[in-house]
């Protein structure tokens, strides 16, 4: 067997060290490098930045732990940004496994470093199961699908819900998106038939199913998986937002190493597949 | 055949018939029914996954029982199972003591057991899982990915443009392009955020359209009663 | 003491599946087959606590006894205890402000809708699939499901997804504000219309049809690529959490 020929046959546990090698190495000698900020992401920020101060944003919180690398980075740097502009946070999941992912979060910047107030400043309404028809519920009545909030308290109780009885009365939609229901629902079932300006942080699996939308403004710009969080990071940075980077700038330097050796794996396996071929068919 | 095919197909022409004249009729009684509906799928979803996890736990039973390949490992499903079930349906499983115990607070609370095993047990489960990907995905890029015609080549070429365009150093390799005019198009993140927000869109959205087109045809299909494959008939 | 022993449990099962990439074993079974009876119970807790116990419990008739004697899990139920003529939130029957003699003479108010008892039967009948000689009746909260299925799909499929997008794919291609932008939408314009061509298998992909086949065919090639391009993203970012995760267990030791 030719050079090429083993080279393109490769046992994958070889392939699986190497990928392994180029993401755990530059976590352990990271580097920086200048991030752009892609027109997707300067449009979330825009729509976040023409709330008037003291909305009320609806965050719905649909990614699992699988997802949370990608995920946990754009929702933490989007909730800032919405505390900081006083906005009213009102958190609810479509997934069973957001409800620790909201809470991991909300005591981290809310409590953590905000010092918020629940019931005033922001509510976790929960999980409901029902996947869209709970956005369907939701748009009907918050108190009649969430009775209780994760703290068993009676959601008509908070000073918070005082006058939010269903989607009509929220001026923004956040979907924190790992896959269905997700983005693609809360369009569907609340952005366009009640006319509510949505956005949307999603891993990277979701961003070409979701783009038709952002391009066709039924969503307002979308943050696409680990760089799409970095670039919000980024720009919030730089808009005196966030002090500095965070998580996802922390892990650009893995995945650009890690990409860079999948696409030199592809170069690799398609220049030994070519040559080879070319000498088949000469002999 | 009243309760196997008459009932389940009255059931299914009348709630999908209601639900689909209710986002036009928002007014009573159609309203307050569709209203109603939707709360009782939201329920009946939650049976659905109780009843997900009682025949999983039938079938790893059936498993035991008859002694099938890799039966002992059912051993620790089941015991898996039975370990949250119990933590997650007592509200009084908490680590320390609380001030008072409320039903269905447990599954929310950073101090119960509950959550304990959610986050050390199931949560790097479920990521672990998901991470093994990484590692198929670049054994499927070395070993499986081939350029052997026009269409697969226009695929990998997509591929890699847009894995360079969207992390820093593969940004790098056009960082000396001007930033301003005609050349900043060919900068690789330019050429990415092209390609995802047009071609791909155009894409896209032809499949979103034809599943859009299947979707009706086939909602239509059951309200009408034409389809009757849930019922196991042709 | 409970998060040290949690970080080693976690970083341990971490390993366990991490070692199937070398050779399937027992310690990946294991941690394959815990993870699927801990998920089960967990998604049953979770659509319990969060639907049944509130929504349909909340809304049928219950006991006195019942909501008076187990207010820990009947507390949701009670929209309120009065007590000489004062109003308290149900949570009063469990949180003290209240004492067991004002609990026991207290009038209990609860919501009580019959049509909540639909959802109970449908929800119970579901579990006759388990029971083979009666399994046909779980069709019918199965039919309920894929009626309302069907109802809510018809509609936003047809908006969002079919008139929307044909909307926002036919715009100006002439006089738009730049070059780039009326090209941009021409791409896009012929994208779509190719696209649709190639899925219209009714007709033989041969001539002129062909010819616009084989062009939806590249652009559908284009979002493929793009898709696997931002699937190995996600994949590596998923795989980037593990070894975070790992990194700082092992710090936690050396």
């Amino acid at each position: 067997m030719s050079f090429l020929a083993k080279v393109s046959r490769l046992d994958r546990r070889w392939i699986y060290l190497m990928i392994a090698l180029s993401v755990a190495l530059p976590l352990v000698w990271p580097f920086s490098m200048p991030v752009k900020v892609s027109p997707h992401v300067q449009s979330v920020y825009a729509a976040l930045d023409a709330l008037p101060r003291g909305s009320t944003v609806l965050c719905s919180f649909e990614y699992g732990p699988s997802t949370m690398p990608e995920v946990r980075p754009m929702a933490d740097a989007v909730l800032e940004l919405l505390i900081q502009r006083e906005h009213k946070i009102i958190v609810m999941c479509l997934w069973a496994e957001g409800v620790f992912m909201a809470r991991d979060i909300l005591d981290d910047v809310a409590d953590g470093r905000h010092h918020l107030e629940y019931g005033k400043d922001y509510i976790n309404l929960g999980y409901k199961a029902g996947n869209e028809v709970v956005i369907k519920s939701i748009a009907e009545s918050f108190t009649r699908t969430y009775p209780v909030d994760t703290r068993g308290q009676a959601t008509a109780s908070y000073p918070i819900m005082q006058g939010i009885e269903n989607l009509a009365n929220i001026d923004f939609i956040f979907s924190f998106s790992a896959g269905y229901p997700g983005t693609v629902e809360w369009v569907q079932y609340a952005a366009d038939p009640y006319d509510k300006p949505l956005s949307t942080g999603c891993t990277a699996v979701q961003v070409t199913e979701v783009v038709p939308y952002v391009h066709s403004g039924q969503c307002r710009g979308i943050l696409g998986g680990l760089s799409g969080a970095a670039e919000f990071e980024h720009l919030l940075r730089d808009k005196g937002i966030l002090p500095a980077l965070g998580a996802a700038n922390t892990g650009m330097s893995a995945q650009s190493i890690a990409h860079l050796v999948i696409v030199l794996f592809i170069v690799i396996g398609n220049v030994a597949f070519l040559v080879e071929r070319r000498r088949q068919r000469k002999y | 055949m009243l309760f196997k095919r008459w009932i389940p197909l009255g059931i299914l022409i009348f709630v999908g018939l209601l639900t689909l004249v209710s986002w036009f009729v928002p007014h009573d009684p159609i309203g307050h029914l569709g209203q109603d509906f939707s709360q009782f799928f939201d329920i009946l979803a939650s049976f659905a996954i109780i009843l997900g996890a009682a025949n999983l736990i039938k079938l790893q039973g059936l498993k035991i029982l008859q002694r099938k390949r890799n039966w002992p490992y059912s051993i620790v499903t089941i015991v898996g199972f039975l370990v949250m079930a119990y933590v997650g349906m007592n509200w009084h499983s908490y680590f320390g003591s609380q001030a008072r115990y409320l039903a269905g607070t447990q599954v929310n609370h950073p101090q119960s057991h509950f959550f304990w095993i959610y986050w050390y047990i199931f949560q790097p489960l479920s990521a672990t899982m998901y991470a093994l990907l990484a590692f198929y995905v670049a054994s499927a890029s070395y070993r499986a990915f081939r350029a052997r015609n026009l269409e697969a080549t226009i695929l990998l070429a997509a591929g890699i443009v847009v894995m360079l365009g969207r992390v820093p150093l593969g940004q790098t390799f056009t960082g000396w392009l001007p930033e301003q005019g005609f050349a900043s198009g060919f900068r690789l993140e330019q050429v990415a955020d092209w390609i995802y927000t047009y071609p791909n869109t155009a894409g896209q959205r032809a499949i979103m359209i034809g599943i859009a087109l299947g979707v009706v045809s086939t909602s239509l299909r059951l309200i009408l009663g034409i389809e009757k494959s849930f019922l196991g008939e042709e | 003491m409970a998060e040290t022993l949690g970080i080693w449990v976690a970083a341990l099962l971490t390993l366990a599946i991490f070692s199937f990439l070398y050779k399937d074993n027992p310690f990946y079974k294991f941690a394959e087959h815990l993870f699927t009876g801990v998920s089960a119970a967990y998604w049953m807790s979770m659509a319990f606590w969060s639907q049944v116990h509130p929504n349909l419990f909340g809304n049928l008739w219950w006991p006195e006894g019942i909501l008076r004697g187990w207010g820990e899990f009947s507390y949701i139920w009670v929209d309120q205890v009065i007590v000489d003529g004062v109003r308290y939130a149900g949570n009063a029957l469990v949180d003290g402000s209240l004492s067991p003699a004002q609990i026991a003479s207290a009038q209990l108010v609860n919501r009580i809708n019959p049509s909540y008892y639909i959802p109970l039967v449908l929800g119970l009948l579901f579990f006759t699939r388990l029971i083979p000689k009666i399994a046909y009746l779980s069709r019918w909260p199965l039919a309920f499901v894929m009626g309302m299925a069907a109802g809510l799909r018809l509609y936003v499929f047809l908006q969002s997804n079919a008139m929307e997008q044909i909307g926002s794919t036919i715009k100006p291609v002439l006089g738009t504000a730049t070059v780039a932008e009326g090209i941009n939408n021409l791409i896009v314009l012929v994208g779509v219309f190719a696209g649709l061509v190639y899925f219209y298998f009714s007709r033989e992909h041969k001539g002129v049809f062909g010819s616009i086949s084989r062009v939806g065919i590249y652009f559908l090639m284009v979002s493929f690529g793009a898709a696997f391009g931002y699937t190995v993203m996600a994949r590596i970012s998923l795989l980037l959490g593990r070894f975070v995760s790992l990194k700082a267990w092992l710090a936690g030791i050396f």
